[in-house]
């Protein structure tokens, strides 16, 4: 009698916590951000181990603070971060809307998703590299205009380098987006008599605002930390990520490196609830 | 025979004047042609239901009239005005999708004055014109919902006012009903007919349900791989169907070749002879003679005279109220309606219902 002997054998399935298929994750997640970042926070208060350290302080937070370098490099970190997001999301979107045409239509190839993706496996350093190559002192585009010679390491070098790092974090999820979007929607909106730019705005924007903001949060955060692009480009801009390396390589000065550290994930958080926390009010907005 | 026979009773001209025209269409989808060479033309405050089968071309000229696919060859006529190179901004159409495609980041008057706000119209034009559709898609006391707060029924409503809102020269509707749930559609059915018939502008409505096309079209356009078969009235389209594709696509009839025998009609290759005295009398514009046969038309008889057709049954299906036969005789498939008590075997004799079965005989 296979039916009974079956029926029970579900029951105790689904009698198994959710949760438990979670565990493995959980277990990795509370490793590496639980207690590592508790030794780092400890480190940056003062909690250290006892011989460099001597009990609770703030000292280090304000000597971060207090320094020129530290608060110059964090504005850059927070411009380039924020204006390579920006400018990402303005190429991004023209190309997530083509490519979920192409989708659509069954077009479109694995070559160009590929190139699109590319830059998402290479490490920092390479893309500091393919920079230095198009717009370093002797580079291919300096050839072509002395503008663009030595321009890699430059704000705006940077910022191009910054641009291409972050565009596959941008296009991942927002290509997503913008294959939910029903092109009935736009074509009903062109019957009634909108222009293209009209559309766009009234409609295609507003839909996809909220995946955008989402989106730039999580690639702001990956921009912000980004380490190797900067290394190999800086020259005069500096960004955060160098004085927290700094301050290991350059006399092992664990409190500083951690308060700094600590700086910048609490930024990279900070950025990305951010970046959830707006989408859901502008998706509200929007809606409403 | 002239299968793209236009307008019975309405004289092309007429719909010229004003209302839609399509002459001559031809739309490409790569190196396939899509439509072929579609003339048809809906009269103002007119609907015209387009049905075939699916890839038969339908949507395609739906959105080739929106201007919403590029068209190879012919043109589309509104209100006078040529607007085969338009853009579907330039046309004045309104349009109601498929799945209706309500803004979702919009309340349901905004996507009412959606129309009205790219055209500039002033405020308080707008909102009596808002105030207007509201009320006559019933949607007044819905107008500050949101899309995903409204039933099918109500977003398809959303999308209707919207179109209309606009004034357009045509209405087009893509399979208006095939979102919404089977038991709602009859009623929905009666009440977008209700609503249609309020507006002024010429309507087309694209649809695979032959029971919509019947009660929503004033005019049916039939179409089958890209061509227009026929083009007229349901009732003429019921009555005198141009082959057995129309009698099978729209009524589920059969269309057999036949011929007259003194008093007799013979078919299925002689297999057949019914004396024409059974047989309900009527000319046909579409050429030869034909024995049209519709699921009552059949009736299984005791009898095994020389009217009887000896057919193999194929298969059986419970209605409910009847069984229905699928029977295969002389290599044609015939349905046959039988009372849900009656014994069958594997062969039946079948005989005409008196006055059930037409036979269509070309005007002499």
């Amino acid at each position: 009698m296979p039916l009974p002997l079956r029926a029970p054998a579900r029951g105790r399935g689904a009698a198994a916590p959710a949760w438990l298929a979670a565990l493995p994750a959980l277990i990795v997640i509370g490793l590496f951000s639980a207690y590592p970042v508790a030794v780092m926070v400890a480190n940056s208060l003062g909690l250290g181990q006892p011989p460099a350290d001597g009990g609770p302080t703030l000292e280090h937070y304000v000597r971060a603070f207090g320094s020129a370098t530290v608060r110059d490099a964090l504005v850059n970190s927070l411009l380039i971060a924020g204006g390579a997001v920006l400018f990402t999301l303005v190429v991004a979107v023209p190309v997530v809307l083509r490519q979920a045409d192409d989708d659509r239509a069954g077009r479109g190839g694995a070559a160009a998703d590929a190139l699109l993706t590319l830059p998402i496996a290479l490490p920092g350093i390479i893309i500091g590299f393919f920079a230095i190559v198009l717009t370093g002192r002797t580079g291919l585009l300096g050839l072509a205009w002395d503008g663009f010679s030595g321009l890699a390491y430059t704000f705006p070098g940077l910022l191009i380098a910054y641009v291409y790092f972050c565009l596959p974090r941008v296009l991942g999820p927002l290509r997503g987006a913008a294959a939910t979007l029903d092109p009935a929607l736009t074509e009903s909106a062109r019957t009634l008599g909108a222009s293209r730019p009209r559309v766009f705005c009234t409609v295609t924007l507003p839909l996809l605002l909220p995946a955008a903001i989402e989106a730039g949060g999580t690639a702001f955060a990956v921009a912000l930390g980004g380490y190797g692009t900067v290394a190999t480009l800086s020259e005069g801009v500096r960004l955060l990520p160098l004085n927290v390396a700094n301050e290991l390589t350059t006399g092992y000065r664990l409190a500083a490196s951690s308060t700094l550290a600590v700086v910048l994930a609490a930024m990279a958080v900070l950025a990305l609830v951010l970046g959830r926390v707006l989408a859901r009010l502008v998706r509200r907005a929007v809606a409403s | 025979m002239s299968t793209h026979a236009t307008a019975t009773g309405h004289p092309p001209a007429a719909a010229r004047a004003g209302g839609l025209t399509v002459d001559g269409l031809t739309v490409h989808y790569g190196s396939t042609a899509a439509v072929e060479d579609l003339a048809l033309d809906v009269a103002p405050a007119e609907t015209v239901a387009v049905i075939g089968p699916s890839g038969c071309g339908k949507s395609t000229t739906l959105r080739a009239v929106a201007g919403l696919v590029p068209v190879s060859e012919g043109e589309v006529t509104l209100a006078g005005r040529d607007v085969t190179g338009l853009g579907p901004a330039r046309r004045n159409i309104g349009l109601v999708p498929q799945n209706y495609a309500v803004f979702p980041h919009m309340n349901v008057a905004a996507n009412i004055a959606y129309g009205l706000r790219a055209r500039g119209a002033a405020a308080d034009r707008r909102e009596e014109r808002v105030r207007e559709m509201l009320e006559l898609t019933r949607l007044t006391e819905l107008a500050e919902r949101r899309p995903d707060q409204l039933s099918g029924g109500q977003r398809q409503r959303v999308a209707l006012a919207r179109a209309l809102a606009i004034q357009p020269d045509a209405l087009l509707l893509d399979e208006p009903l095939a979102a919404l749930d089977p038991q709602l559609r009859g009623g929905l059915r009666r009440e977008l007919a209700a609503m249609l018939a309020a507006t002024e502008c010429a309507t087309l409505i694209v649809t695979h349900d032959q029971r919509e096309a019947l009660a929503l079209g004033s005019r049916i356009a039939l179409l089958r791989e890209g061509r227009l078969v026929q083009f007229d009235t349901p009732q003429r389209l019921w009555d005198d169907p141009a082959d057995a594709f129309v009698a099978d696509f729209l009524a589920g009839s059969v269309l057999l070749d036949a011929e007259r025998d003194h008093g007799h009609v013979v078919a299925l290759n002689g297999r057949w002879r019914i004396p024409v005295r059974d047989l309900a009398v009527r000319t046909t514009g579409h050429g030869t003679t034909r024995l049209l046969l519709r699921h009552d038309s059949l009736t299984v008889t005791d009898d095994s005279d020389e009217s009887a057709l000896v057919a193999e049954v194929t298969h059986s299906e419970f209605t409910g109220d009847a069984v229905h036969l699928t029977v295969r005789a002389g290599g044609q498939v015939l349905g046959v309606r039988v009372p849900p008590d009656a014994r069958i075997g594997r062969s039946v004799s079948l005989a005409a219902v008196p006055g059930r079965a037409t036979l269509l005989t070309p005007e002499t």
